[in-house]
């Protein structure tokens, strides 16, 4: 039987390392995801995951309870935030993650198409800025609702929809510009 | 007109109403414009193909497993160098405070009852203490401190904001105006301690230019400031020996000063104006108004000193606030 998140939180509280670690096991690719969608950088997201689960050791006992998902995306967040000020990269140096090979059966036509895709789909992400980058991120990639994400970035859920909403529109804009993928997707789509 | 409204209120809704989150009334709304608007249904299929594409994305495997080991475990209890150097400043800044209050209050009283052994005499006879160009004098030294409480802030929020900060050109300008330019790289407690021995070498300095009774001693203070804010070798022998007739205390705040070369320039320029004031004007007993001038500086620079506690504590917080 798994043991409940708050319970584990308690016992990290009383300086329980192993609970903690069991903590970083359950959200580790959901913090490391989310920090590399947001940084374009596998390198960058692996720091900006081993800073924030650092953090989040260092702070456990402010952690009032609610969603401990949210309280860590918010803390991946801030170490992204963090990693894009102090690094300053610029989007064409930190897509790795265009290189990304989905695994899974597939033709390596396919491959090859999923590949650019998801190139083309990061290279979009990256031209957003980066409070709706993360909202983005948070909501389209990682399925929070609109109340966790809220949660997860600190302001309200309104503020919440109206970011999305352009963050959706401009990487909407960038495919159809800089790409010939959302069409062919879109025509696809439409035979669906 | 109308139109355009509602199709500009509809295409500000599709993100929302993909998702659900919509009111039943917006619901309505959207979806009747849909049924007569081709551009928003094709606008509504981009958006849902756009989020059904990042949704998509293939989940990534991180490369570590950020597991904490017992090193980690310590950390807790070691808070990064930030959140100790933030209290600390504060601290510290508030232990200058109130040097700076208590040295003020003793030199007002020891002004006021003629303090300062043989000094006091004369200063007692010391014309133009109260006139119009020396307030200015020391009102340009109390704009002089602000600006270096302000560097200070500067200081402050830089060092709290990353040291690569440090070197963006506009605070660099505050900072070199307000003649701290080399202790920009400088760990921050090393700059607020240079900072806090600038002010007390200005306090004490404005002190003793204040209580200067002769002209002559005033010119070869200004001379002397002159000589060393030209040639930061300073105090030449020849100096010195122009010197000599200069009380002890007053060679101590210039050799002190000499670490704050600018300081000089403002020692130089009151000394000018006391010299100035001492020709033009024509001897005003009462001592009364050298004590209130002197008050005002203890006091700019008491909330000088409380503005940069407050800005180093409030830095720390929104630090550890983020973390």
């Amino acid at each position: 039987m798994q043991i409940d998140d708050s319970e584990l939180v308690e016992r990290s509280k009383a300086g329980e390392l192993e609970a903690f670690n069991e903590i970083v096991e359950r959200y580790r690719s959901l913090v490391f995801n989310t920090a590399a969608r947001i940084l374009g950088s596998r390198a960058a997201a692996d720091d900006a995951a081993q800073e924030t689960f650092i953090s989040a050791y260092r702070s456990i006992c402010r952690f009032r309870g609610g969603s401990l998902r949210a309280w860590l995306l918010r803390i991946a967040a801030n170490a992204s935030y963090d990693f894009l000020r102090s690094v300053r990269r610029r989007a064409e140096q930190s897509l790795d993650l265009a290189m990304e090979r989905p695994s899974g059966e597939a033709s390596p036509e396919q491959h090859a198409e999923r590949s650019e895709l998801g190139a083309q789909l990061q290279r979009a992400i990256l031209s957003l800025p980066p409070d709706q980058r993360a909202v983005l991120v948070l909501v389209d990639a990682q399925g929070l609702s609109y109340e966790e994400a809220a949660e997860a970035v600190g302001v309200a859920v309104g503020t919440i929809r109206s970011r999305l909403s352009r963050a959706r529109r401009r990487a909407r804009d960038y495919l159809r510009e800089h790409t010939d993928l959302l069409p062919a997707r879109l025509r696809e789509g439409d035979g669906e | 007109m109308l139109g355009l409204f509602k199709h500009r209120r509809v295409a500000g809704l599709l993100s929302s109403y993909i998702d659900g989150q919509v009111s039943r009334a917006e619901r309505r709304v959207v979806e009747d414009h849909l049924a007569a608007c081709d551009a928003c249904s094709r606008e509504l299929d981009e958006l849902r193909r756009t989020v059904s594409l990042i949704g998509g994305l293939p989940e990534l495997r991180p490369g570590r497993s950020y597991a904490l080991s017992s090193a980690h475990q310590e950390d807790p209890a070691r808070r990064p160098a930030f959140s100790l150097w933030a209290p600390g400043i504060a601290a510290a800044a508030c232990a200058v405070l109130l040097v700076v209050v208590i040295s003020g209050q003793a030199a007002g009283v020891l002004v006021q009852s003629g303090g300062f052994g043989e000094e006091s005499e004369s200063y007692a006879d010391a014309p133009a203490v109260a006139s119009a160009p020396q307030i200015m004098a020391l009102d340009e030294a109390e704009a002089v401190e602000e600006d270096a409480a302000l560097a200070g802030m500067v200081v402050s929020e830089a060092a709290s904001a990353g040291t690569e900060e440090t070197t963006e050109p506009e605070e660099q300008e505050i900072m070199e105006a307000a003649m701290l330019e080399s202790e920009v790289e400088v760990e921050e407690e090393a700059a607020f301690d240079e900072f806090a021995e600038m002010q007390e070498a200005e306090e004490s300095e404005l002190m003793e230019a204040a209580m200067l009774e002769s002209e002559v001693e005033v010119e070869a203070v200004a001379m002397e400031a002159m000589s060393l804010a030209e040639d930061e070798s300073a105090l030449a022998p020849e100096t010195q020996a122009d010197f000599d007739e200069v009380d002890d205390a007053d060679l101590q705040a210039l050799s002190e000063s000499e670490d704050a070369p600018e300081n000089l320039e403002d020692a130089q320029g009151i000394a000018d104006t006391l010299d100035r004031a001492a020709v033009e004007t024509p001897a005003e007993p009462g001592s009364e108004g050298i004590a209130l001038p002197l008050w005002q500086i203890q006091l700019a620079a008491g909330i000088a000193f409380a503005v940069f506690a407050m800005a180093g504590l409030v830095a720390g917080l929104v630090r550890r606030m983020r973390r």
